[in-house]
């Protein structure tokens, strides 16, 4: 952008091109700007380019997880109870990229409250996968993931509690990056589950989830839980170094993450991708640790807890779905607003929630899953003091059908058994595109060192460019580009 | 775990969620299911380990006593569906 | 009426720590007071999608002020907890405080309060001191809680900074919970930590039972005095029912102040389960021990201790130190102001709580304004007049009456003329007219001696009380003496 300013007006042309094709099909956002209004805000970027003085993002088009407030852009959760919702005031993440005239294409479909693993449950439509429109995108950032994936925006950022980044860059053939626990600000993004939420950049390529990061990371005095970040230069300095070869780590394997629950086309995959990295002097071990069997049912325990917590404010009183509240009694009203507002898995996860914190049950449940959390938080530390990073397929299966997890519970938890340890352990981790199965992408995940995006990502990019897939565009988009 | 039908009475009264009467059944189904999931935890031998609760940082991130601008009243009502003088509107607390 | 049965009080005490400019976790102004509705609020305090708490750390400091001076055990680490429960005041359906259990630690537990009650010292028990955040306001549109069909809610005081203070039951008498209070809030306000003269800057809840039978909460308890009442009143409800044999119901009661009676609270409709956890947003903070031992060292002088200090440096009886002290910080610095200026402690001491208290209440002033017509300068005045001869303990009476009363300077009453009359002959006068007028109490004067008095009186009243009664007394017995002899 720097070299042909104008080139930001072509550019989003053409992105609203795309848009117009694609966007029937796939449904990645909740709230598309209109163009006059992007184009409104790229005058101003244009007249910043030409005096020199823009912002490293300066002409990006960025799609916005619809977790994430935007002032005066409505910000749903893709929850009837928040349908109309206006926040008074950007989150930090906004702001950051703002002021390096970033500029906001559209808010993008989610599950509702970021709780799913396939965009399904949003409260208002299903987002398709562009691979294959009869297929989930993955979630909870489903509809980030899809218009980088199907290029209608540039990048993207999405939130990721259990996975919520990596699944759908995985099932999409995107990066997606969650960072370390506190290392990007929270403040202002819509909370599921605070021990665990975190935002991060979903990209096409491993320097733009650098570049995103560098922006979007540091400390924050609104978020009592976000950390200083010390790297000794950029992250987009890693991400070269990663590209220029001039890395040297270890990785270790964890047989349960490969082993039962994961289907064979993604095993056999995972193991090509294994074995070019070997071929490329990485060194790979293999080893077990049955602690971490015990992950997703710790993972759903806290997450639930902690998401009935921070969804009891929505009463409608003061924003949202509404109630007339003349001559009924509070509880009254706060109930009816609750049962039309939310939807039945974010129902779900409520009671659940409710029913593992209440008296009585909370030591059972609330207190010993965090018990096992730190097990399993040391358990990985320790490893990760031996090897550099912990890999494996980002997802145990390849993009299911709409419908086929839904169904049942307990189906649809089950393909997070391998994002979810991150999160308990406040790690930071990434998916990167490995591999294209029956049409159908596939995601490699690393996890790294708390506070090592530095090692993640240089790592990352050495896998991407010697994984070097062909430019990674879906059938359906390819004819419009 | 009490009867059932009373468990769900509970706790949607203290989630304040209502369950309708042929929304009860096939959410109990599931939820048992998950229940029994979350009691897989049982077989965890946690002797000795405390829980993962936040830890004290070497750093903490407090604030100054010192006053910020907020919202204007314009901006806090903005949302709110039913408002009476500058007032949120709400039910009876009786 | 708790002769028989044994009674047990417990308190539940809301202070808001008004020392400080902004909320416990925003930066919003601390300053609520007047202000318009929903005019003091940003995302934190109004719990909106995505705000986030940030810890005032001055309010940290404040709460171990009071934790010093109450003699507690205060936490190695602070840990905040969820406290849920819906309520269309409480913006987040949840209040961040602090409970005593797993995952949760109160700032402080134990410690205790000194009270003097029937000149014997009692000791009652702090179970915990909590840091907490206040609910906004609920307003009834029609007054009434039962006759609005609907409430208004201001949220400029949500997320205010409390403190929360549990005592154990030891209390066991409506007049102990008073002292209690009274006692606390003088504390509060010696450590600046609370203005309790400011609305609602303390609040009281009570746990009442008696003789060993069920507890019963009550709340709505507006002000000291409601306190003691509604404790009698509820003691003896409860005395009335286990004298009859009854059992008293485990229950939640309101202080309803126009019926005089507590009432029983709208049945809870739901059981109280506030599922308690650790809040993931605010980190666990260590409380160092250079952090206790920095605000030790900048603890001020405490009732106690000032109490103590007042009986042994300016010889007051306890009772006189105990109220300069206790009933209002201002009025103890005034006194010691003023005898910094002129003096005479036990006087100026006598002048303060005798007579300045009476006369404030009398005109229903606040004390304040009491303090700032009747204030050290005008104190001293009168000191000196009195000392000088100018004025009578009768008349310097008079004066600070006055003064209270109307505003007016000791100066203007001694130029007026309201002072000591020691004219001798004009006294002669009056008493010649006494006299004239009162013959029989002049013999019965004769023969009694303490018939004087009235005569005094007279000519006192005659004088309009300014004559000096020395003297007075002096000319009448002369008189009488003289009469004797003639006889």
């Amino acid at each position: 952008m720097a070299d042909n300013p104008r080139y930001i007006f072509e550019y989003i042309d053409e992105t609203y091109e795309v848009i117009e094709k694609v966007e029937d099909k796939i449904r990645s956002f909740i709230t598309l700007r209109s163009k006059e209004d992007v184009l409104r805000d790229a005058k101003k970027v244009y007249s910043k380019l030409i005096e020199g003085k823009a912002g490293r993002l300066a002409g990006v088009l960025i799609a916005i997880k619809d977790n994430i407030s935007t002032k005066g852009l409505r910000t749903t959760c893709a929850s009837k109870i928040l349908e109309d919702y206006i926040p008074p005031y950007d989150a930090t993440v906004i702001t950051k990229i703002k002021m390096e005239d970033a500029i906001i294409i559209g808010k993008t479909n989610m599950d509702e409250f970021a709780m799913g693993s396939t965009t399904e449950n949003s409260a208002f439509f299903p987002t398709r996968n562009p691979w294959d429109p009869n297929r989930v995108p993955g979630g909870s950032s489903g509809g980030s993931a899809t218009a980088v994936a199907a290029l209608e925006s540039l990048t993207a950022l999405g939130s990721d509690t259990g996975g919520s980044i990596r699944a759908p860059a995985a099932f999409t053939g995107c990066v997606g990056l969650k960072p370390t626990y506190g290392l990007v600000s929270r403040y202002g993004l819509i909370a599921y589950a605070s021990s665990m939420d975190q935002i991060g950049p979903i990209t096409r390529t491993v320097m733009d989830s650098a570049l995103i990061l560098d922006i979007i990371s540091g400390l924050d005095p609104h978020d009592a839980t976000s950390l200083e970040k010390r790297f000794p230069k950029p992250l987009t300095y890693y991400a070269e170094k990663g590209y220029r070869g001039d890395v040297e780590f270890s990785i270790v394997v964890l047989e349960e993450m490969v082993g039962e629950g994961v289907e064979s086309a993604v095993r056999s995959s995972f193991m090509r991708t294994i074995r070019k990295l070997e071929a490329n002097g990485i060194n790979v071990e293999w080893t077990s640790r049955p602690i971490i069997k015990y992950a997703l049912p710790t993972y759903y325990i806290i997450a639930m807890a902690e998401a009935s917590s921070n969804l009891a404010r929505y009463d409608g009183l003061r924003y949202g779905l509404h109630e007339s509240v003349e001559g009924r009694s509070w509880y009254e009203v706060f109930a009816k607003v609750r049962s039309r507002g939310f939807g039945k898995e974010v129902k779900r996860r409520i009671l659940l929630g409710t029913y593992v914190l209440s008296a009585g049950y909370y030591q059972a449940y609330y207190v010993r899953a965090s018990k096992v959390r730190r097990l399993i938080r040391d358990t990985l530390n320790l490893l990760l003091r031996k090897y550099d990073f912990i890999a494996s397929p980002t997802m145990p299966v390849l993009p299911p059908r709409l419908g086929e997890r839904i169904v049942d519970p307990l189906k649809l938890y089950a393909i997070d058994i391998n994002t979810v340890l991150a999160n308990l352990a406040g790690l930071p981790a990434i998916s990167i595109p490995s591999d294209v199965v029956d049409g159908l992408p596939v995601g490699f995940q690393l996890i790294g060192n708390e506070l090592r995006e530095d090692e993640l990502i240089s790592a990352s990019a050495f896998i991407e460019s010697i994984i070097n897939l062909a430019p990674l565009v879906p059938p359906m988009v390819r004819s419009y580009v | 775990m009490e009867n059932l039908k009373e468990w769900v009475k509970r706790i949607s009264r203290l989630a304040l969620i209502e369950v309708s009467e042929d929304e009860v059944e096939p959410l109990l189904r599931d939820i048992l299911k998950i229940i029994d999931f979350f009691n897989k935890l049982r077989e965890v031998n946690v002797e000795g380990i405390e829980p993962l609760f936040m830890t004290p940082r070497e750093k903490p991130i407090v604030r100054e006593d010192e006053v910020s601008k907020g919202l204007s009243s314009e901006e806090a009502l903005a949302n709110a569906k039913e408002t009476v003088d500058n007032y949120f509107k709400a039910p009876k607390t009786v | 009426m708790s002769r028989e049965l044994n009674v047990k009080i417990g308190l539940e005490i809301h202070v808001q720590i008004t020392s400080l400019k902004t909320k416990l976790f925003c930066s919003c102004s601390a300053d609520y007071r007047g202000k318009p509705p929903n005019t003091n609020v940003c995302p934190v305090c109004l719990g909106l999608p995505g705000s986030l708490p940030v810890l005032n750390m001055k309010a940290v400091k404040e709460a171990l002020k009071v934790a010093l001076a109450l003699n507690s055990a205060i936490s190695p680490v602070l840990i905040f907890t969820r406290k849920h429960y819906f309520y269309p005041d409480l913006p987040k359906n949840y209040q961040i405080s602090q409970y005593d259990g797993i995952g949760s630690a109160p700032i402080a537990k134990g410690g205790f309060i000194k009270i003097y009650i029937n000149g014997n010292e009692k000791i009652i028990r702090i179970r915990r001191i909590n840091i907490e955040e206040d609910p906004g306001r609920i307003v009834y549109p029609f007054g009434s809680i039962t006759k609005s069909p609907y409430t208004m809610i201001d949220y400029n005081r949500s997320g205010i900074a409390l403190l929360e203070i549990v005592t154990e039951p030891d209390i066991g008498s409506p007049k102990e919970a008073r002292l209690f209070v009274q006692k606390l809030a003088s504390i509060l306000e010696h450590l600046g930590v609370t203005n309790p003269k400011l609305e609602g800057a303390i609040r009281v809840d009570a746990n009442v039972s008696v003789g060993d039978h069920e507890r019963v909460e009550i709340k709505n308890i507006g002000s000291l005095r409601d306190l003691e009442k509604a404790l009698a009143y509820e003691i003896a409800r409860q005395s009335a029912i286990i004298k009859s044999g009854g059992k008293v119901l485990r229950e939640t009661r309101h202080w309803d102040k126009t019926r005089n009676a507590t009432v029983p609270a709208r049945l809870k409709e739901f059981e109280e389960d506030y599922r308690y956890f650790p809040d993931p947003d605010l980190p666990a903070l260590r409380i160092s021990r250079s952090l206790i031992e920095e605000v030790k060292s900048q603890l001020p002088e405490l009732p106690d201790q000032r109490i103590k200090r007042f009986i042994r440096e300016y010889g007051l009886s306890e009772y006189l130190a105990s109220v300069l002290v206790i009933e209002s910080k201002a009025l103890a610095d005034l006194f010691e102001e003023s005898v910094r200026v002129c003096g005479n402690p036990k006087l100026i001491a006598s002048m303060l709580v005798n007579e300045m208290l009476r006369w404030i209440d009398e005109a229903d002033l606040d004390l304040h304004e009491g303090m700032k017509r009747f204030n050290s300068v005008r104190i001293c005045k009168v000191v000196k007049a009195l000392n000088e001869g100018v004025i009578s303990i009768k008349l310097l009476k008079e004066y600070i009456k006055q003064i209270i009363l109307k505003d007016i300077d000791p100066d203007e009453l001694i130029k007026k003329g309201l002072t000591v009359v020691v004219d001798k002959e004009l006294i002669e006068k009056v008493v010649d007219e006494v006299f004239r007028e009162f013959r029989s109490a002049v013999m019965d004067a004769l023969r009694n001696p303490k018939a004087v008095n009235f005569l005094v009186g007279q000519v006192m009243r005659k004088t309009r009380g300014r004559a000096d009664p020395k003297l007075v007394n002096e000319i009448i017995r002369r008189r009488l003496k003289e009469l004797e002899g003639t006889r």
